[in-house]
Formats: structure tokens, C-alpha cells, sequence
């Protein structure tokens, strides 16, 4: 399809091109779109070179580093910039354009989980796909600047090779630094709240042996808002059951603790 | 088709050159605190090419330093609102809201002086300490500062420096040059013009042919552009009329450049730069004014005119108008002395007050980079290092010092006077 048009500048958006992902999806692209991804320009710009573009059948350019849902995104991403061979507005049309195109990236970043711009930043690298990696670059840069060093750890995955000493050092050498930062565990309480969750009724199980003895200061009988529903609503197992503690002293003062 | 499920990818490895394309677009504090990830983000994040890279991003902030007579330093920068996860919003003028002190070594407080120029983030500071008086290197932005060897002669707050970055060498150098506030009051003052390239911490003198007849105002900072120093002199034939001083740094030779034509033959009130380019600008008591740019010393291009607003709101003070940098909306912002400040946005043609907290007076200025840049960059890793501690934990110490007048030997202790000397 696409191959056959020798035309370097495409007037005409129709043309388009097929690019096969990771997982075997087929993304059927308009050229103006795919060449924004220099990798895919440069196959098809080789492509060309060759007797295969005389052969007039649809080529698939295969992008084995990229899953079709990061894809997906690209594209959608590369669809709402200014297109090369756009006529030039005036400054009240660009100014409108403008605001649309920030209003579109903030709606982009406000559902985007933080793992889901890694993907997206090594699709972009590959693809070779300039604006998109500014982009995404960008935007993960607003999202860990105000971050803890131990998220930056966890989010990058890299070890810390510093002995224990030497950090202590270095924070308070620098304690301004780490001043007013949003503290590691308030990040990952947000990312986790962030995700919506499901509630599957699974229905009854029957047949479980033992069955569950309810401990006997468990409430039980009537719901006292819904007499349909018997008490205990919700159980987990176990007695007794202690929050956390440090290792150095135990809840029951024993000197082990099982 | 259904929404797209995240893939349940483990972390994928990011190529090695991706991490410093991010890490270029943070703020300095984010910076400096993500030097202790691990010991490659910290060799990435302290070497030369990457402070290199950070401090010429086009998207890099510009701090307001404003300072005070006898007071700390204030800085006005871009402190970006956080939000939660993704939801960056910049408020109307990129945070040019709240000036905070500056100053966590009480190296001014109470103490006179002046900000005579700065380069790349760094500021080269005078202090009247009542002693001998001091000549500091300071970067602001990540705190760390660091005291050069004094010339002969030195009279504190009276001289006049300048700070620039020569490329022809890759290192800094400061410039004393002559005080026409020391040629009138002092005695036997020679005006002569030495130069100080922080590899050698050495104070060296350019040949007598090279001396400018000129003498320049302390109260001048020096603006550092197109691989020169600038500064506004006096023309010796006619007082009333400035002239435009450039300094070469890389050949250390003096020349007089014209100014920007102006059809009243006002003169030049202010000489300093935006976004990088030299910049002049003529006004006059309640006219309007024009902003000229030059990236050559030859031909001015006008940036823009602020013309006089009518009605209550305008300001008479057109004289003091500097200024300062621009909005990422593409206004710029203007300080004007004893008054605040002000954005104007030259295609809509707009002033608008801008309010600043925490500012109510200031004597100077300036507007610098944040950056990275070390003041020990010359020095070795080691020397630097040791520097930057005692930097942080003597310096209540060495305000003390200064308070009681100790001797200048002992001042020397606690500055910088190692260093291998340049070739």
C-alpha cells in the first residue's frame, strides 16, 4: 500500500502503513504519522532502496521491541502534533492550538501509571520517535523530582552501593536537599490507591474441610442494617494477630519470638 | 477494541543514555539529593559534561538573586508547585511568587556588599567584614561557596570584578578592574587590571598598554556575554554620556563598543543580558523604553519597547526599569527599584503587577542560572571535597571569625589555597 507511493513528501494522508508489534498486533498508521518514528522511516527509506518497493504488495514493518498497548499510545501521541506539512497559522490560531495540545498531555499523564512511562520511554528510544521521547522524558522527570532517593531506587531499579555510613553522611551533608520531599511510602500508599479495584463475588464454596470455626468473640446474627445479611460479613483467619515490630524488642519480652 | 491493559512488564532496563536526558530537566535541589541513588548517579551527576549539559538546557531555570544592604540574599526562582503524580500545573508566572533567603552560612548577614558579576551560576560577591574584606565565590543553588586569595591593594566593596567563563581555556576567570570610586578617594591608587583563572588562584596583572583609561562605578556589575565582560563607563570626554566597556576574556584586551542608536540620544541606563544575549536598554524619566539586544557588539536588534502605560497604575521610575528574564509565556520580567516588580508581554502588550513575597527593598539585581557549578571545579576531587565539608560545618565558625576581627592569616586557613596551579 504504502510502498508503492514514491511520493517523499505525502500530501495526500491516506497513505498508510502496517506495523506489526511484539504481540503480533497488526497498527495500520497513516505515513505522516509513522515517519514521526525515525526507526520505521529509516526501514521504510531502505525498503525503498530495494526491489522490494517495486513489488507493489503491502510491506509489514515489524517492531519486535514494542507491545501493541505502548503502541497504541505513540501513536495516538504522534497523531495530535503538528503535522510537518501544516499551513502556518497566525498567532491566534497557534495559541488555540497550543492550549489544545497541553490540554490533551495533561489528560494523557493524568492516567498514565509511573511504570507504564517506562515502557513508553524505551518504545520511544527504539522507535526513534524525537518528540515523544522529549515528551515522556519530560513528564518523567516532573514525576520523580520531588521524590524520596529510595522511590527513585525502587522506580529505576537500582541498587544502592553506598555503605550505610556513607549515605548517612552524604544526607547530612546536604540536608537541605532532602528537605520537603514527599516521603517513600506516602508515593507508593497514592500509586496503590491510584489503581481501581475490582470486587468479584466468587459465589459460595461448598465442601472445604475443616470447615472455618469463627472464634468465639466474633460477633455473629443479624446485620443491623440488613437483616439479609448475616454477621460476620467479612472474615480472615487467624488470632492474635500483632502489627509489625522491630527486631530488637519483641512483643512478649521473650527472647525468641515464633 | 477494549482499553489497553497496562503490560505486566518487570522494570525494563532503560538505555544509559536516556537516564541523563531526564535528569538534565530537574531543579538543582532534586539534583543534588538524587547524587546519592547510587555511586553512577553520582559520578554521572558531578561530572563536567552532564553539569555541562544541565546548565545549557534551553529549558533551564534563571534564578532572581536580589541582594540587600546588610541583609541576606534573596532568590526568586522557579519553585514549581508540586501536585500529586502527573498534575504539574504551573501557576500564571512559573513561580515568581516567594523570595526565600539564601544564605545558610550567614556569609552577609549584617555585612555590606556587593554582587560584582556572575557566570554560569556562580556569583562573585565583595564583603566589607571590617577587616580585610572578602572576595567569595558562591553558587547559590547548591550552597557552596569558596573564598579567593585577595589582590594587592584591596579595597572591598570599593573595587570593581568582574566573572566570566573563558572557552579558549575551559576555566573562570575574575577581573579586577579599575574603581573610579578608589581613583577619586584614595591615594596613590594605580588602576590597573589583574586577572585570577580559578585553576591558578594566582592574581595576575595585564600589561600597562592594555589598561583602559576608563574607571568604572563599584556599584556596576559586570555582565558577562558573548565571551567577554561588560561594563557602562563614564566617557572621559563628556561625564553625561556612557559608553559601553567589553573586556575580552580569552584575549584579555579592552574595547570600546558602540552603543544601541537612539533617536532622543538617551543614554544607555542599563547593561546586562537576556536569555543569554547582551542587552542594553535607553529610557528616560517618564518615557518609554527600548529594549536592545546584540550577539556581536555590531549591530543592536531591538527586543522590545515598553511603552509608557497611562493611568494610575504606571510607574514614573521608566529610569529604573532592568529587565530580568522571561516567562515560559513569553513575557518578561521587570524589576524596578523601590517599587516591585512587573511582567510585560510584548505581543499582547500587557503590564501586569507581579507580586513577589518577602520583598519589600533591594540594592542589586541579578539574575544567574541554577546550576551545579562548583567553585572548587578547578580543584581536585579530593581537595573539593574536603572543601565542601568544611564549607558546610565551619561556617557559623566563620562568620564568627569575621565578627571579631581576626587576623587575615587566619581567614586564609579556611580558604581555598590549594589547587594545582593551570600549565
Amino acid at each position: 500500500m504504502s510502498n508503492t507511493s514514491e511520493n517523499p513528501n505525502p500530501s495526500s494522508s491516506s497513505a498508510k502503513m502496517t506495523l506489526k508489534t511484539s504481540d503480533n498486533e497488526l497498527f495500520e498508521v497513516e505515513e505522516a504519522v509513522a515517519m514521526k518514528f525515525c526507526t520505521v522511516k529509516q526501514y521504510f527509506e531502505d525498503e525503498k532502496d530495494s526491489d522490494v518497493a517495486a513489488r507493489g504488495s503491502t510491506t509489514v514493518i515489524p517492531l519486535p521491541n514494542v507491545h501493541s498497548a505502548v503502541l497504541t499510545m505513540l501513536i495516538s501521541y504522534g497523531k495530535k502534533l503538528p503535522q510537518s506539512n501544516a499551513v502556518a497559522d497566525n498567532h491566534e490560531e497557534e495559541e488555540t492550538k497550543k492550549k489544545e495540545r497541553k490540554k490533551y498531555e495533561q489528560g494523557l499523564l493524568k492516567n498514565l501509571m509511573p511504570g507504564e512511562l517506562l515502557d513508553l520511554i524505551s518504545a520511544a528510544n527504539y522507535l526513534d520517535f524525537k518528540e515523544g521521547l522529549e515528551f515522556f522524558n519530560q513528564a518523567l522527570a516532573d514525576h520523580i523530582q520531588n521524590k524520596s532517593v529510595e522511590y527513585v531506587r525502587k522506580f529505576f531499579g537500582i541498587k544502592n552501593d553506598y555503605e550505610p555510613h556513607e549515605e548517612e553522611k552524604y544526607r547530612e551533608e546536604y540536608a537541605w536537599a532532602f528537605e520537603g520531599i514527599e516521603c517513600w511510602l506516602i508515593g507508593e500508599l497514592k500509586q496503590f490507591m491510584a489503581k481501581t479495584k475490582t470486587l468479584d463475588i466468587a459465589g459460595t464454596l461448598l465442601g472445604i474441610k475443616p470447615a472455618l470455626i469463627v472464634a468465639s468473640f466474633s460477633v455473629r446474627g443479624l446485620n443491623s442494617l440488613d437483616s439479609n445479611i448475616l454477621k460476620p460479613e467479612m472474615i480472615a483467619p487467624g488470632e492474635n494477630i500483632l502489627a509489625a515490630w522491630i527486631n530488637a524488642i519483641g512483643p512478649t519480652g521473650l527472647d525468641s519470638n515464633t | 477494541m477494549e482499553a489497553p491493559t497496562p503490560t505486566p512488564t518487570p522494570t525494563p532496563e532503560l538505555p544509559e543514555d536516556i537516564i541523563p536526558d531526564i535528569l538534565k530537566r530537574l531543579p538543582v535541589k532534586s539534583l543534588v539529593r538524587f547524587r546519592c541513588v547510587s555511586k553512577s548517579w553520582h559520578s554521572l551527576i558531578t561530572s563536567s559534561s552532564f553539569i555541562h549539559t544541565h546548565l545549557h538546557f534551553k529549558k533551564s531555570r534563571s534564578l532572581i538573586l536580589l541582594a540587600r544592604y546588610c541583609e541576606t540574599l534573596l532568590s526568586i526562582g522557579p519553585q514549581q508547585q508540586h501536585q500529586p503524580d502527573f498534575n504539574i500545573t504551573t501557576t500564571a508566572v512559573d513561580g515568581f511568587q516567594k523570595a526565600v533567603e539564601v544564605d545558610s552560612f550567614d556569609l552577609v548577614r549584617n555585612l555590606p556588599y556587593y554582587v560584582k558579576g556572575h557566570c554560569d551560576g556562580l556569583i562573585c560577591v565583595v564583603i566589607n567584614d571590617g577587616v580585610d574584606g572578602a572576595l567569595v565565590l558562591w553558587n547559590p543553588s547548591i550552597r557552596q561557596y569558596k573564598r579567593l586569595p585577595l589582590p594587592r591593594n584591596f579595597h572591598s566593596t570599593r573595587e570593581v570584578f568582574g566573572l566570566g567563563f573563558d572557552s579558549t581555556i575551559g576555566d573562570y576567570k575574575v577581573v579586577r578592574a579599575p574603581s573610579s570610586y578608589c581613583q577619586m578617594k584614595i591615594k596613590d591608587y594605580h588602576p590597573q587590571v589583574e586577572v585570577l583563572t580559578l585553576g591558578s588562584n594566582t592574581w595576575r596583572k595585564i600589561p600597562d598598554e592594555d589598561t583602559p583609561p576608563f574607571c568604572i562605578e563599584h556599584f556596576f556589575q559586570a555582565t558577562n556575554a558573548n565571551g567577554a565582560l561588560y561594563w557602562l563607563v563614564a566617557a572621559n570626554d563628556d561625564p553625561f554620556h556612557c559608553e559601553i566597556l567589553r573586556f575580552d576574556l580569552a584575549k584579555e584586551k579592552f574595547k570600546v563598543v558602540p552603543s544601541p542608536p537612539d533617536t532622543f540620544h538617551r543614554n544607555v541606563s542599563w547593561l546586562g543580558t537576556l536569555e543569554g544575549s547582551l542587552c542594553a536598554i535607553h529610557t528616560q524619566r517618564l518615557s518609554y523604553v527600548d529594549v536592545w539586544t546584540s550577539k556581536d557588539d555590531e549591530t543592536w536588534t531591538k527586543l522590545i519597547t515598553i511603552p509608557r502605560m497611562p493611568g494610575p497604575e504606571a510607574s514614573v521610575r521608566h529610569s529604573d526599569y532592568v529587565p530580568l528574564c522571561f516567562t515560559s509565556s513569553g513575557a518578561v520580567v521587570i524589576g524596578i527599584k523601590l517599587e516591585g516588580f512587573v511582567t510585560y508581554h510584548p505581543i499582547e502588550n500587557k503590564v501586569s503587577k507581579l507580586a513577589v513575597q518577602n520583598v519589600e527593598h533591594w540594592l542589586q539585581e541579578t539574575v544567574c542560572a541554577e546550576s551545579l557549578v562548583s567553585p572548587y571545579a578547578a580543584d581536585e576531587p579530593a581537595a573539593a571535597r574536603q572543601h565542601q565539608m568544611r564549607s558546610a560545618h565551619t561556617a557559623s565558625r566563620s562568620l564568627w571569625q569575621l565578627i571579631l576581627g581576626l587576623k587575615h592569616g587566619v581567614a586564609n586557613y579556611f580558604s581555598c589555597s590549594s589547587g594545582d596551579p593551570r600549565q
